[in-house]
């Protein structure tokens, strides 16, 4: 049995974006849903003074609408919380949205508890907790949070998002699976670099800042290069500049569950850190 | 024989076939012209620029985006009906063995094409509707995912009539209809009295006309269901843009998820997927990888009564249907699939 770890983004990316859908297996209606809540990730918004602010998710119903801000740091979210409440709601009608005339409910979404001031906060790891709600004005919103405490979590739909920026070396090797198994396709061109890290992004591909996207690529880099040289040096390689399957690789049963085999191995957690995991961690300790 | 030029022409044809099948019918009980077939392609191709004939060569009609193939061994037998953006029609009328054959030759050749998968509520959705009448329900459940000799198979064929005298069989037929996967349904219209269509449409999208009256009511028939599911892709493809949400399977059977992993990290089996296993619990599992018939990446989530599908990118949300009636024939028995809970390809 293997788990993701604790810290894992895209698990808090996931739980928190399934607050917003329905499941009849198991049996889940996310809060957000239950009040009929639309969501936009990483869209712009300016507050009155012409300001721009990109929230990670921002969302409006017919109760009302909130800042949602998702984080795994360990340091307090206060300050760019504060700087959320200036969101001109106006621009909520650019994404279709209610219009409101108020301030947004403003909330964080956690792994793990951190006092981020006078916020309501979501921890959205195996079961979901809500703290502090009584700093939420949407009594709406309130109430839907209350009935969902409690909700198990921990078997939620992934999520189209494959790779962020944020992520560490382990969470990045799970995410490129299935993008690497393309390169097996009969005829593939292979894949650039950044084929690999825009397609991970999916729709945050256009959303995500230069400098994040280039820190991604050197992590992207750094697995793929330890999965070409540790894991699947017969059948990958790296040439003119694309990734691409060597002539080696037969479309046959057992060669296809072999490279099953390495990347569930490359991608599944382990305990022991790799040469490879400490480079990377030093690219984190840049960023 | 003549050339077919024209959309008439091509009725015609078919119309003639139909007449000659009803005067046999009426003369010696029996139908004696090859039955018209039609197939439902799913394709990513926005021209059939790309896209080969299945036999021969696909040579334009004077209509607009309407196929015939010519040359090779059987000119003048396979028409395409491309007017749709993303679902065309084959009709064949060839013999069921070689035309079955060359179009699933020609799906598995041509990256972008695949089966329309027909979902359970497709398959009847002429149950409430006037003048229609249900004759037959063929059921399968293959259980695949375990070893040969142990596998509980299942499959039957039933066309209505004899189950008026066997006391009790109405009743188990439809246990059998809500517990396994539907692959085939027949229909029949009467018209003032008498038949005036008899078909049976299958859940890889191919329908085959026993009985016809009208050239122009079979068409209509056919595009019916074209158009429905075209609907129903346009829909999908709009949830999987818009939100991030993942499609709902729901199976009436329990999955072995030891012989699914196994199963699927080979990319072997009826269901065409590679995935690798990335997270592990007793009664829950996660896959990443590719679906082999369009090489589009899925992340597939799977319990011991359902899966989640979520399809990253561009990918063709034809899988939802498709990983359904393959799953729900191979091993899972009735599926039905949702996303936030609502029914969808239905």
């Amino acid at each position: 049995m293997y788990l993701p770890e604790l810290d894992d983004r895209i698990v808090l990316w996931r739980n928190t974006i399934q607050l917003f859908h329905k499941y009849n297996r198991p049996d889940f209606v996310g809060p957000f849903k239950a009040i009929g809540f639309s969501y936009v990730v990483e869209r712009p918004f300016l507050t009155k003074q012409g300001e721009e602010k990109k929230p990670d998710i921002v969302a409006s119903g017919e109760s009302g609408w909130m800042v949602l801000e998702l984080t795994t740091q360990p340091g307090s979210k206060e300050p760019k919380l504060d700087t959320y409440k200036a969101i001109d709601p106006r621009y909520l009608s650019e994404y279709e949205h209610y219009i409101h005339d108020n301030a947004p409910d403003i909330l964080s979404s956690r792994l793990s508890f951190v006092d981020d001031g006078p916020y309501c906060q979501l921890i959205v790891k195996d079961i979901l907790r809500v703290e502090k709600e009584g700093y939420l004005n949407n009594q709406d919103l309130k109430a839907a949070l209350d009935r969902a405490k409690g909700a198990d979590l921990s078997k939620l739909p992934e999520i189209p998002i494959s790779i962020v920026p944020e992520m560490k070396s382990k969470e990045i090797r799970r995410g490129l699976v299935d993008i690497v198994l393309q390169l097996f396709e009969p005829n593939s061109d292979g894949k650039t670099l950044i084929q690999l890290v825009d397609e991970g992004l999916e729709r945050l591909s256009d959303r995500i800042g230069v400098t994040e996207k280039r820190s991604l690529k050197d992590k992207v880099k750094s697995v793929m290069e330890d999965l070409i040289r540790n894991h699947l040096h017969e059948y990958l390689e790296f040439k003119e500049g694309k990734y691409i399957a060597t002539e080696r690789f037969k479309q046959y049963h057992k060669t296809r569950g072999y490279i099953a085999s390495k990347l569930r191995d490359w991608a599944a957690p382990t305990p022991q850190m790799t040469l490879e995991d400490s480079y990377v961690k030093s690219l984190e300790k840049l960023d | 024989m003549r050339n077919i030029q024209n959309l008439r022409d091509f009725k015609d044809r078919l119309q003639a076939g139909f007449d000659n099948n009803e005067e046999s019918l009426e003369a010696f009980g029996k139908t004696y012209s090859t039955q018209l077939k039609a197939y439902l392609i799913e394709s990513n191709h926005k021209t059939i620029g790309a896209v080969d004939c299945p036999c021969g060569t696909w040579q334009k009609l004077d209509s607009v985006d309407w196929y015939v193939n010519s040359e090779g061994d059987f000119p003048n037998t396979l028409f395409l009906d491309s007017t749709r953006d993303r679902v065309w029609i084959i009709y064949s009328l060839l013999g069921a063995t070689e035309s079955d054959l060359f179009i699933d030759n020609w799906i598995k050749r041509i990256k972008g094409l695949d089966n329309c998968w027909l979902s359970r509520n497709q398959l009847l959705h002429w149950e409430d509707l006037q003048s229609w009448s249900q004759r037959g329900l063929g059921l399968k459940f293959l259980d695949g995912l375990s070893p040969e000799d142990e596998a509980g198979n299942f499959s039957l064929k039933a066309w209505y009539g004899a189950n008026r005298y066997i006391q009790g069989l109405d009743e188990i037929l439809k246990q059998a209809e809500e517990k396994f996967a539907i692959y085939s349904v027949r229909w029949q219209k009467r018209t003032n009295g008498s038949v005036s269509i008899s078909a049976e449409w299958y859940s890889n999208g191919k329908a085959t006309i026993n009985r016809a009256t009208d050239v122009d009511e079979v068409v209509i028939y056919i595009a019916e269901m074209a158009n429905r599911y075209s609907d129903a892709l346009k829909d999908a493809t709009n949830l999987r843009d818009k939100s991030m949400g993942a499609f709902e399977l729901d199976f009436s059977q329990e999955i072995n998820l030891e012989a699914f992993s196994d199963t699927v990290a080979k990319g072997i089996g009826e269901m065409k997927l590679w995935l690798v296993e990335t997270e592990a619990q007793p009664d829950f599992r996660r896959f990443r990888g590719i679906d082999l018939h369009t090489w589009d990446r899925v992340l597939l989530d799977v319990g011991t009564d359902f899966a989640h599908l979520t399809i990253p990118g561009v990918g063709c949300v034809n899988a939802a249907p498709r990983i359904a009636a393959i799953q729900g024939e191979d091993n899972a028995g009735k599926t039905s699939i949702f996303y936030d809970g609502v029914s969808v390809f239905a």
